[in-house]
């Protein structure tokens, strides 16, 4: 079954912050679920890389197909405000990622 | 050009959207008695019904008016509190008074005016900016707007009982809790923040749905007016945010009113646990108020600089990557409370990330009004260029306390006042007074004084550095907040009496403007127009109605590409240029072309917004102070007055498509994906899926704290029997509604009594669903532990669903029997359907893992 354009357009809009807010809470909460369950910090490494490299994959696929997501219509405006929105969306997306697992695996238990 | 980029072939309306814009504008003159026409249905009522009006010009103004009367008075509690402190040792206000004082300046400064502020802004400039008559569901803007300030006066006035809150502005328990504020004191914060809770959220509603659904046609979303996007973000972070604090509050009402203990720690609570929710909602509410005062700031540095905005692309990127960034600082607010040391790091560098996009505004804003070849410094000019610079001050102190260390050495010192306060004036005030004065001759009859208003700026620039400045050596000294005196020895009076002086300096600032607007604003007539020569829609000659005709946009500065335009659209050229159904009404567009879709008629004036309101208010009120027979009173006229407001709604197509201009025929009734209100009701479900899920979160976070006793000894977890029939019993139901939608299709042609048979079973299996739980839950006592108090808060969340479903469900029999609702009229049933499959996907959710969690660790 195909998504309708418009939901496939802000799908993929919104892609990059959403999956960077995804990679940020799945984070938080394997902490959370570590500190719980063994009370010892900081969560394994190969967790957070695993996560990480997921997450930054994810934001390549949204970039190599970001003309899909975009509205293409009479409108060249849009088409164009639609694949920056993504492109630049995704490189702060990704610097964000990467700035917040640093913490996890620079600070020591 | 690869075969991707080729543009994809029109759909039908675009191609009727399309044809019409070959015969527009219409030169042709219009039929006598349109324009008459079009004034009378659009006319405000006079004398007492003035108060029935749902004008957005009028309910807008009534809005921002009722917010900057919370601004003076929680000013004049700012005032009385810098007097006690002027001197060492003073005795004008007792502790318990002035614990009162600043709960009261910081409560009623956040919640009753700077959130409302910024929604009344987005209800009085969005229509307008988009050219449409109004804001789709103009009796909720009405309705919260009564809400709002029934509530935050009745709020206010518990001061003068000496019953006002005194626990801070973030209410942190135990402090607040029934054992250490065993008054009501406490209880009245709940009961305003719930105000505004209610009228944020409707609020939210009608932006979202009004910033995508009822712009100008061709607006397309890289069109639409910067401060169309900062509206719709902050109402996604209301949609996002609000429920925490919405569940915070029922928590800590639970705790206060039952002894449920949610935050007390020797009965399996956590105080951590609001913080937790506090902040989730409360850092993100400082991007809340601040992002629509920066889409203003957007709007009108273009009319300073006579250039369109430098980035407009990377500004709206900006805007949405703050909104998401904002959510994850919440803990900066916590770093002193033990949490782990990873969390500090963790939350400290998302804490420095936000700077990142709030900077990419700032430095549009520089490059654009670097393009001008000549700026002119009148008062928006003023406060705008005030706004950079304190602002920007107040960014760089967030920078220092977003670093760890610092934070420990500051927090809850006078460097944290300073800091919000530059942060908050900067931000949010300043922009707003440049607002007002720039968009006050849209709505008035004349503009603001230039000359009051540039003494009003620098007494209020000079005011704010004068106070706040030194208030970083006041904290960096070690003077706490929140103490009602301090002694001479600490070395601190001259510095706190400075201090005294600057917050009379913007006293005095404020009465200027106060006196201006006593002195020139005048709401009704004609205004005054468009004096500053902006280039965006809002700018259209005005009547009641709105512009007189709806324009086609094919830029950000319309006005300013197309001298022309205005006069077409005074002379009716464009699209709905009168009263097409004899009634109140407008084009609903697609969410991103801006292609006209319908025709949606507008509800008019009508009492039965203010009397739910009222309603509303006085139930909150009544039980706040425990007169429970006079809450019910109040609770039963407020949800008459929804229920009557509601059969007023989904008349259906009671009118034949109508050529809205150009030939471009509409229809006047919509069902199904395109329909504004079916997506009003997926943001409402979003609000209540975010409920849903910080309950979760409060059930694992209490879990966390004590794994191993979960459920504490001699407790058990929930019923897995009766849990599974419930959970069968709530899909029943939804799976029956949906059986009953498809009976309903075949209404009026058969008998709706299959339909109503259904609907009636749906009822049934809803509220055994509902009893199953009491079964499920039974054996655990909520007032023993946080186990206990939690899991039912699963119930209780699902208690709300099951009776507002209850309610409609039986006001849809009703509608059905009256022949009021069928086949083709049934947005009522589509409507409650959504909601409907919500909550039984919630009930089932929790009682998944009331029952099972505990046993799976």
């Amino acid at each position: 079954m195909r998504m309708p354009a418009k939901i496939l357009a802000f799908a993929g809009l919104l892609a990059p912050p959403v999956i960077w807010a995804a990679h940020w809470g799945l984070l938080y909460w394997a902490v959370s679920l570590e500190l719980t369950l063994s009370r010892t910090v900081p969560v394994s490494g190969a967790l957070v890389f695993a996560l990480t490299a997921a997450a930054l994959l994810a934001l390549a696929l949204v970039v190599w197909r970001a003309r899909a997501f975009s509205p293409n219509g009479q409108e060249p405006g849009l088409r164009t405000f639609w694949l920056q929105f993504i492109h630049v969306g995704a490189l702060i997306a990704g610097a964000g990622i990467v700035y917040s697992a640093l913490p996890l695996m620079m600070v020591p238990a | 050009m690869s075969a991707k980029d080729l543009p994809e072939p029109l759909d039908e309306n675009e191609r009727a959207f399309e044809a019409a814009l070959k015969n527009l504008p219409d030169r042709t003159p219009r039929p006598e008695g349109e324009l008459e026409e079009l004034e009378r249905v659009w006319a405000k009522p006079k004398g007492w019904r003035t108060l029935t009006v749902v004008n957005n010009d009028y309910v807008g103004s009534w809005y921002v008016g009722a917010s900057l009367m919370f601004f003076v008075l929680a000013g004049i509690l700012a005032l009385i509190m810098r007097v006690q402190l002027a001197a060492p040792l003073a005795d004008i206000v007792g502790p318990e008074t002035y614990n009162q004082l600043f709960t009261m300046h910081g409560t009623i400064m956040m919640f009753l005016f700077a959130v409302p502020a910024v929604e009344a802004m987005g209800v009085l400039l969005l229509p307008q900016m988009f050219a449409a008559r109004d804001l789709p569901f103009p009796r909720l803007s009405a309705f919260a707007f009564w809400a709002y300030f029934i509530g935050g006066t009745a709020f206010f006035l518990s001061l003068f009982w000496g019953v006002a809150p005194d626990g801070g502005w973030f209410m942190n328990p135990p402090y607040t809790s029934y054992i250490f504020s065993p008054g009501v004191n406490a209880d009245f914060w709940l009961l305003g923040i719930g105000f505004i809770e209610i009228s944020a959220i409707a609020g939210a509603i009608e932006i979202v749905v009004g910033c995508l659904k009822t712009r100008a046609p061709g607006m397309t979303l890289d069109k639409l007016p910067i401060f169309g996007w900062a509206m719709l973000v902050f109402a996604g972070m209301i949609i996002v945010g609000f429920p925490a604090i919405i569940l915070g509050t029922i928590l800590l009402e639970l705790e206060r009113a039952f002894h449920w203990p949610f935050f007390i720690a020797e009965a399996g609570g956590d105080p951590l646990l609001w913080q937790h929710l506090f902040w989730f909602f409360g850092h993100p509410e400082v991007y809340i108020i601040f992002l629509p005062a920066a889409g203003l700031v957007s709007m009108m540095i273009p009319t300073i600089a006579r250039a369109k905005l430098v980035g407009y692309n990377m500004v709206v990127l900006a805007l949405v990557a703050t909104g998401f960034i904002s959510f994850g600082v919440w803990a900066h607010h916590m770093f002193t409370t033990g949490i782990p040391d990873l969390s500090l790091s963790f939350f400290s560098a998302a804490s420095m990330a936000v700077s990142i996009p709030a900077g990419v505004q700032v430095f549009a804003w520089i490059a654009t009004l670097m393009l001008a070849r000549k700026i002119r410094f009148n008062v928006p000019t003023l406060f705008v260029f005030g706004f950079l610079v304190i602002f920007t001050m107040g960014g760089l102190t967030g920078v220092m306390l977003g670093l760890v260390p610092f934070d420990w050495q500051a927090h809850d010192t006078y460097f944290i006042v300073a800091h919000l306060h530059y942060v908050l004036i900067g931000g949010m005030v300043f922009p707003l007074f440049a607002a007002i004065y720039y968009w006050t001759p849209m709505v008035s009859q004349n503009a603001l004084s230039e000359r009051l208003g540039k003494w009003a700026f620098w007494l209020m620039f000079s005011g704010t550095h004068i106070t706040f400045f030194i208030m970083h050596y006041t904290g960096l000294q070690g003077m706490p907040r929140r103490v009602y005196t301090y002694l001479p020895a600490q070395d601190v009076s001259s510095v706190n009496l400075i201090s005294t002086v600057g917050a009379f300096t913007i006293a005095a600032g404020v009465a200027v403007f106060v006196f201006d607007m006593l002195r020139n604003f005048r709401l009704g007539g004609e205004n005054a127009g468009n004096v500053y020569d902006g280039g965006t829609l809002e700018w259209l000659p005005q009547g009641d109605y709105c512009a007189r005709s709806i324009p086609v946009v094919d830029s950000t500065q319309p006005l300013w590409d197309r001298p022309e335009l205005a006069s077409e659209v005074k002379a009716g050229q464009w699209f709905l240029p009168g009263a097409l159904t004899g009634r109140r009404e407008t084009i609903v567009t697609s969410p991103i072309k801006a292609i006209p879709q319908y025709l949606v008629i507008i509800p008019g004036p009508s009492i039965w917004h203010v009397l739910a309101a009222i309603g509303t208010a006085g139930f909150f009120l009544s039980l706040t102070v425990k007169l429970v027979w006079v809450a019910a009173a109040f609770g039963i006229l407020g949800i008459g007055a929804v229920l009557r407001w509601m059969s007023e709604m989904d008349k259906g197509p009671d009118h034949p498509p109508v050529d809205v201009g150009g030939g471009m025929m509409l229809p006047v009734y919509m069902t199904g994906p395109k329909s504004h209100a079916i997506w009003a009701m997926w943001v409402l479900v979003i609000v209540f899926g975010m409920i849903f899920a910080c309950q979760i979160f409060s059930y694992l976070f209490l879990w966390s704290g004590q794994p191993d006793a979960w459920p504490p000894a001699g407790t058990g977890a929930a019923a897995t029997f009766p849990a599974v029939l419930s959970i069968a019993a709530y899909a029943g139901s939804f799976l029956l509604m949906i059986a009953a939608g498809r009976a309903l299709s075949r209404v009026p042609e058969q008998a709706p009594g299959r339909f109503l048979m259904l609907l009636l079973t749906a009822i049934a299996a809803l509220l055994a669903g509902f009893g199953g739980e009491f079964a499920a839950y039974g054996h655990i006592d909520p007032t023993a532990s946080g186990f206990g108090a939690t899991s039912w808060t699963f119930t209780v969340l699902n208690g709300l669903q099951v009776a507002t479903l209850f309610l409609w469900g039986a006001f849809l029999v009703w509608r059905t029997r009256r022949g009021m609702t069928d086949g083709v009229r049934r947005l009522s049933f589509d409507c409650i359907l959504v909601l409907w499959g919500f909550a039984a996907a919630q009930a089932s959710i929790s009682l998944t893992i009331s029952a099972f969690f505990p046993l799976l660790i």
